[in-house]
């Protein structure tokens, strides 16, 4: 499509932009979504026609006409791609949130200054009815370093 | 299709009037871009001509592509 032919087609929308009745901004939104699909309509010819593998049972294989004819089964079964689409989602979301955990828990090293050396100190209590274990805080280890 | 719809438009062929016809002889919607590509590559197999209109302002000063309807269907070359 050379740049005379894009103009007409600009030409073409702000024409029927300007017989619709509605808001300017739903309007404008009309105006630019219907602008890309054709421009993603000639891409995906571009693509489709640049990408074809000549066999000599078809001219139209190859990825870009795979691609296409995709597209349009997808567009043809609404449902499926809604509910595919939702499954995509929820596995992106539930993998993205699970490494977010993995990261902070596991990987990501604590925010302190030589964080290696932190360490757990833990006091125990052997007595005939059993043994009690804690965790010793700052002044218990200042008392027992005394 | 899309040279039936340039016949049905007769004298004043367009793309909006050409995906206008399509939309009212077909059961769905079809998308504007397969118009324009089919248009381009009905006019690069020399099935039919298009030429450029002079600008309006009704159309914010862009010219329209019009497809005269003798040349639908017809070799040009």
């Amino acid at each position: 499509m050379d740049s005379r032919i894009a103009d007409s087609v600009i030409g073409d929308l702000e024409e029927l932009r300007r017989r619709r009745s509605g808001s300017a901004f739903r309007n404008r939104l009309w105006f630019w979504t219907t602008a890309l699909g054709i421009l993603f309509h000639a891409v995906g010819r571009r693509i489709a026609a640049g990408a074809a593998f000549r066999s000599p049972r078809s001219a139209s294989n190859g990825i870009g006409g795979d691609f296409c004819h995709a597209v349009r089964l997808l567009r043809q079964h609404p449902g499926f791609t809604t509910t595919a689409m939702l499954i995509f989602a929820l596995g992106i979301g539930a993998n993205t949130t699970v490494f977010s955990v993995v990261r902070a828990v596991l990987l990501r090293p604590l925010p302190y200054h030589e964080p290696e050396r932190l360490v757990f100190l833990w006091n125990g209590l052997e007595t005939r009815q059993g043994s009690s274990h804690g965790v010793m805080t700052g002044r218990h280890v200042a008392e027992v370093g005394r | 299709m899309v040279l039936l719809a340039v016949l049905q438009t007769r004298d004043h062929a367009y793309g909006v009037s050409i995906h206008e016809e399509l939309e009212r002889h077909t059961v769905r919607g079809v998308a504007r871009g397969a118009v324009y590509m089919t248009l381009d590559r009905l006019e690069k197999k020399g099935l039919l001509t298009s030429m450029l209109s002079e600008p309006t302002a009704e159309r914010g000063g862009r010219a329209t592509r019009c497809v005269p309807q003798w040349t639908a269907g017809l070799p040009t070359r």
